[in-house]
């Protein structure tokens, strides 16, 4: 093989490798397959938008503070907050509730278009009565939910939400749960996810948008 | 006198007033400990368990540990450690005590550690007043109150 034929083939293998490059970073560069998701909800926490459409809710069927039923057939149509807690949470949930009241109140007539849940990690000890008396501390758009516990499990696991009962040290319990307020628009779909402490007055604009969405 | 002596004597009352009453938080001592800025946050009716936060310095020379307390608002006053883990939010008891080392200042503030009010015996409102004993496994016990607000108070002198 003479000089020119080596360099010929050298040149022709960079030619190659790099095109074999080009095309694997321009065409190959495909999204991430939707994990589980509670790993999708830690996207969405990350960017603030989710990645790829989830469309949350499912089947279900609790009761709100009034003993009233509620389904899924309830929510259809409607753009909706969600936020899982509980009534004897001591640090984040009340003054979670508090920062919605006021993202309500700075709504004004536009938030009547919103469905406002907090549903319970907690239905044990949080009955249709026990949530009545807690919410009339807050604006009374939110709706409590709880019901069966597989059941609570379900619409949370649905949004990504995570809960489970952890002992308090002379006897009892509390829940961690994931802190997070979700936002979902009128076709089901999850738009967005709120830390608890982000749900000031500054996600007003995220939720005018999903309102006219 | 004149009326401008008048309106800024009364400015001033004014001023001092607002500086003296909700700005600052209490400040106590016990031995070498000083416990600053008692607070907790009011309740929504019905919730059988409140938070309160405050902080601890310890100005000697050995450690001691915030073991927990009691209130006569409150079945038990439990230290707990709030973290979060990916997406969910843990609370643990911490029955063993929160250390606050020689020289180090210990801060329980919303988000991290509280002490929890566990079975509250009334509604805590704004601006309610709820005595607590302190417990701690050295310097021993000194009753603290908590102020209940919605907002944590600006650090006491010498803070900052």
């Amino acid at each position: 093989m003479g000089r020119r034929q080596l360099a010929f083939l050298f040149a022709s293998i960079a030619i190659g490798v790099l095109l074999g490059a080009v095309v694997q970073a321009v065409f190959l560069k495909k999204p991430k397959r939707a994990p589980e998701t509670a790993a999708v909800s830690a996207t969405v926490l990350a960017t603030g938008t989710p990645a790829t459409v989830q469309m949350v809710g499912g089947v279900f069927q609790l009761v709100d503070q009034q003993g009233r039923q509620v389904t899924e057939r309830d929510l259809q149509g409607r753009p909706r907050i969600i936020f899982f807690g509980f009534t004897a949470c001591p640090d984040v949930c009340a003054p979670t509730l508090t920062a919605i009241s006021e993202l309500l109140q700075a709504l004004g007539p536009e938030a009547d278009k919103l469905t406002v849940l907090f549903v319970s990690v907690d239905p044990e000890r949080d009955t249709p009565e026990q949530l009545r008396q807690y919410l009339a501390g807050f604006d009374p758009r939110i709706r409590g939910l709880t019901g069966a516990p597989e059941m609570v499990a379900k619409v949370a696991q649905a949004h990504g939400a995570w809960f489970g009962k952890a002992p308090l040290a002379a006897g009892g319990y509390t829940i961690d749960h994931s802190p997070l307020v979700y936002l979902v628009d009128s076709k089901g779909a999850l738009v967005g996810v709120l830390n608890h402490d982000q749900v000031g007055v500054g996600a007003l604009p995220r939720l005018r948008e999903m309102l006219r969405s | 006198m004149s009326a401008i002596l008048l309106r800024s004597l009364a400015a001033a009352g004014a001023i001092l007033i607002c500086c003296a009453a909700p700005a600052m938080g209490a400040s106590s001592r016990l031995g070498a400990l000083r416990i600053d800025n008692p607070w907790a946050r009011p309740t929504p009716p019905g919730a059988p368990t409140g938070a309160g936060y405050l902080t601890v310095t310890n100005t000697g020379k050995t450690a001691d540990r915030l073991m927990g307390g009691a209130s006569p608002l409150a079945e038990r006053v439990e230290v707990h450690t709030v973290s979060m883990t990916g997406n969910v939010m843990r609370m643990r008891a911490m029955p063993e005590g929160a250390e606050i080392g020689p020289g180090k200042t210990l801060s329980l503030a919303p988000g991290g550690s509280h002490l929890m009010l566990v079975g509250v015996k009334q509604r805590i409102r704004p601006g309610d007043r709820i005595p607590v004993t302190l417990k701690f496994a050295k310097a021993g016990e000194v009753k603290v109150e908590f102020v209940a607000q919605m907002a944590p108070p600006p650090p006491a002198h010498g803070a900052h």
